[in-house]
């Protein structure tokens, strides 16, 4: 892993269009300022890895609990049914 | 074209049922080419089977199955993912998670929801507001007592 030392207001940048700035530091957190394109997701890492976490509990289901799942209101289909768009 | 799987042995599945996930679902970017396939017949569920790992599959459920006020205000990173335009048929299903042998006591992902863009077929896994339950009971208060209270969804950008 790279560390670098930043001061207040110093910033370090991630390619031409990622940059995080260290905007303050008060106890033991530092709060950061990111800027980046709106294609770039960012997540503080608890909530991608609570989903991480959730994706691989559901890739141990037992194909023989699906059928006593308790049952919906309707039908899904993947071929035409349009819910909301945006 | 032919796929392997772990649960259903082996497949034939057009191509123009595929559905293709660029960034794969979160934790797992390598899978990105997907089929859903029917937990049984007149069920509500379906899988959600990998066309490139056997034995990478989850049962998925729409979301509006759930809770019919469900939306997702898609964020720009999904939109320009989907190739989404105005209009565009969206399909949202949530991964369904059931504890080893309590199946009364499943739950579904409504936090990061499956979006599909139909016109394209592509798709992606959201990762929306931590305000949304990661787990939501399938099983709920009997539907006419339960407030259809509606979620408000926004890009978890921090």
């Amino acid at each position: 892993m790279l560390i670098l030392t930043r001061k207040i207001d110093e910033a370090i940048r991630l390619g031409e269009d990622i940059r995080i700035v260290l905007v303050q530091i008060k106890g033991g957190q530092v709060r950061l300022g990111i800027e980046c394109p709106p294609h770039v997701r960012v997540l503080r890492e608890e909530l991608y890895e609570a989903v991480r976490q959730e994706n691989l509990n559901a890739l141990s289901t037992d194909p023989n609990q699906v059928q006593a799942l308790p049952k919906g209101r309707k039908k899904l289909s993947t071929q035409s049914e349009s819910t909301e768009s945006k | 074209m032919k796929i392997q799987t772990s649960r259903f042995g082996m497949l034939d599945v057009s191509d123009e049922t595929l559905l293709i996930f660029p960034s794969g679902l979160v934790g797992f970017p390598a899978f990105r080419r997907f089929v859903v396939l029917d937990a049984a017949e007149a069920s509500d569920y379906q899988w959600f089977q990998s066309v490139d790992d056997p034995s990478f599959a989850v049962v998925i459920v729409d979301v509006h199955l759930l809770q019919e006020n469900f939306f997702v205000d898609v964020p720009d990173e999904g939109l320009a993912e989907l190739d989404m335009i105005q209009n565009d048929p969206i399909l949202i299903m949530a991964v369904v998670t059931i504890p080893s042998g309590r199946p009364d006591q499943a739950t579904a992902n409504l936090r990061a929801p499956l979006v599909v863009n139909l016109r394209t077929r592509k798709g992606k896994q959201m990762i929306l507001h931590e305000s949304i339950p990661l787990r939501y009971p399938l099983l709920q208060a009997p539907a006419e007592h339960k407030p259809e209270h509606e979620v408000v969804t926004e890009p978890a950008s921090v």
